[in-house]
């Protein structure tokens, strides 16, 4: 990943723009603030941006429009802050074009570990997974994960819940699916926010997502152990839909 | 002399009360009946008035057949006349049931169309049929709900504002606290602006709730209960699911389902220290009972705590945040499950949440 990576900060409240500026610089972004749009365009024109951190809520042209416009004209990614957090504004951010998005207030710290993300994953594509971040659903070998409601659906349409280490460990799996994760980059997924104490050994995390997938412990086919390494998510084929609708 | 005619006339129209039907149908009907069988009477005593035989009383007729001993009409004419009027009374009897029916159908559907709004304030309006005064109250209806929704969106757009409002200096106290050098200080207040976002949050969620519809799912309600024990264990909190529990399907909407349980055990971490989860299966409703450790409530405010924004004055006083909503959102979710919420005492000590969904939804 580019060292140096340049960020341009898009927000009304120029206190926020300020503080999010110092505070990205302190982890050796570049950082750049914009107003309205107006403002963005003339910045991304002077300066070679490789992410936009975009609030919704702008005066004149709204922060959906702008990154639709973004997607269109510039291969940039965007990150869309918003106010207002419920799944629809999330649905319809991801829509328009945005990689991630997050609500305020949110934690300084996420903030930096999504622009690592998003960036590792513009710079280098891996495919085969399904885009977990901008998916909604996602369906795989006759599973549907439903993201915003934490819900795995089973191929005989029985809905089941998962809790967030779950979660965040399939989200994982479904990202880059055949790859072979180690132990430790596992529970480094899996602990999420700092705010939870993450226990669970990864072991018997990945022996309870199996119990939900009804993967057989003994011969498991969907995580499989790999000896002395780690563990595979062992899957043919993974879809995301960016949306939910009814 | 007054008070006693007055106290008379009440208990009169007391026992009027009790004896009436009380339903439109059934005032109809009695009413068509009396009218039906009281005119029969009548014409019968002109009739037996009239002819060369004594009459014998209305009551008798009715109810024995024939008149009484000691008088020896010819057989034929009475049996005649009693099968006539009893065909006639019977298919009398019948119009009065199907006419009465037939008028208070319209009255009963609006009554049941207005429970269901009661329900669902976004349901589809209901079409102005049956008699001029239903079409009349239906369209009454019908502009009620319209304003109701026009004052829950407008409701929302307030809400939305507000919580912009609050947000953005919640965000710059975030950015803010990172430039403290004191580790210690810097977590507090991460903690504190932490709480303030659940409140918005919180409230948020219970005015938006019933808003967005979301589709139910048949959905495994004791991986639900596991999940979120699991997710109250990693934040530390002493959370347990007791008993063993199998693959409890339920239709339910899954979010929503997380929400209210979530809020149960959250309420019983708070003022209770921790939440003892089990889940009781029976043929026609699933009982989630979530039991705390804490003082429990005094009876007389148990059915108040349900209220939003109703918060106990001791839980107020030991500052243990929240706003007041964790239960009356769960107590939402659970209606809109055609289920309920109930809190009691228990007998050991500490408050138990009983959350009871039918397994059938209506």
């Amino acid at each position: 990943m580019n060292p140096q990576a340049q960020i341009l900060i898009v927000d009304d409240d120029e206190e926020i723009t300020t503080l999010l500026g110092s505070y990205l610089t302190r982890f050796n972004f570049v950082t750049h603030t914009a107003a309205d749009g107006d403002a963005m365009w003339v910045q991304l024109g002077r300066h070679p941006v490789d992410l936009v951190v975009l609030d919704v809520m702008l005066p004149g042209t709204d922060g959906l429009q702008l990154s639709r416009e973004i997607r269109q004209r510039l291969a940039i990614p965007v990150i869309m802050l918003s106010a207002r957090c419920n799944s629809y504004d999330r649905v319809i951010g991801l829509e328009n074009g945005a990689d991630d998005y997050l609500s305020k207030p949110f934690e300084p710290r996420e903030l930096v570990a999504r622009i690592h993300t998003v960036l590792r994953r513009t710079t280098q594509p891996q495919g085969g997974g399904a885009d977990v971040l901008r998916s909604d659903v996602i369906h795989f070998d006759g599973w549907v994960l439903h993201r915003e409601e934490r819900t795995l659906v089973s191929p005989a349409g029985l809905a089941v819940a998962l809790s967030n280490a779950e979660f965040r460990l399939l989200s994982t799996f479904l990202q880059t699916p055949r790859r072979l994760f180690s132990r430790d980059q596992l529970v480094e997924q899996a602990r999420g926010r700092s705010m939870d104490v993450f226990e669970r050994s990864i072991d018997l995390l990945v022996s309870r997502l199996r119990q939900k997938l009804a993967d057989d412990t003994n011969a498991p086919s969907m995580i499989k152990t790999v000896r002395g390494a780690g563990y595979m998510f062992n899957v043919q084929s993974v879809q995301g839909r960016p949306a939910w609708r009814n | 002399m007054a008070q006693l005619i007055d106290k008379s006339r009440q208990r009169i129209s007391k026992l009027a009360q009790r004896l009436l039907p009380d339903s439109l149908f059934g005032r109809l009907a009695l009413l068509l009946v009396v009218a039906v069988v009281a005119s029969h009477v009548l014409a019968l005593t002109l009739m037996f008035e009239l002819s060369p035989f004594p009459p014998p009383p209305p009551n008798g007729l009715l109810v024995h057949g024939g008149p009484p001993p000691g008088h020896e009409p010819p057989a034929l004419l009475p049996l005649g006349l009693l099968m006539d009027i009893t065909v006639r009374l019977a298919a009398l009897v019948l119009a009065a049931w199907v006419g009465a029916r037939w008028l208070s159908e319209p009255v009963r559907q609006l009554g049941a169309a207005a429970k269901a709004l009661g329900r669902d304030i976004h349901r589809p309006a209901m079409p102005e049929a049956g008699t001029r005064e239903c079409r009349e109250a239906t369209r009454v209806f019908n502009q009620m709900q319209d304003r109701i929704c026009l004052q829950l969106a407008q409701r929302d757009q307030f809400v939305a504002a507000v919580s912009h409002d609050l947000r953005t200096p919640l965000t710059r106290l975030a950015l803010r606290a990172q430039s403290l050098d004191d580790p210690q200080t810097r977590q507090s207040f991460g903690r504190d602006i932490f709480e303030m976002d659940e409140m918005i949050r919180t409230t948020l969620d219970y005015l938006l709730g019933m808003a967005k519809p979301e589709p139910p799912l048949l959905l495994d309600l004791g991986s639900l209960l596991i999940s979120l024990a699991e997710d109250a264990q990693d934040a530390g909190q002493d959370v347990q699911v007791l008993g063993s529990l199998v693959a409890v399907p339920l239709m339910a909407q899954a979010s929503a389902m997380r929400r209210c349980i979530g809020n149960l055990i959250d309420n019983a971490v708070r003022y209770g220290k921790c939440a003892r989860i089990s889940l009781t299966d029976s043929t026609d409703f699933l009982l989630v009972a979530v039991h705390d450790d804490g003082p429990g409530i005094p009876e007389h405010e148990i059915a108040k705590v349900l209220a939003p924004f109703y918060r106990l004055e001791s839980s107020r006083n030991r500052n243990s945040g929240g706003v007041g909503l964790g239960l009356a959102t769960a107590h939402d979710i659970a209606q809109r499950h055609a289920g309920s919420l109930t809190l009691s005492n228990h007998s050991a000590g500490g408050l138990v949440a009983s959350l009871r969904l039918p397994r059938q939804r209506q």
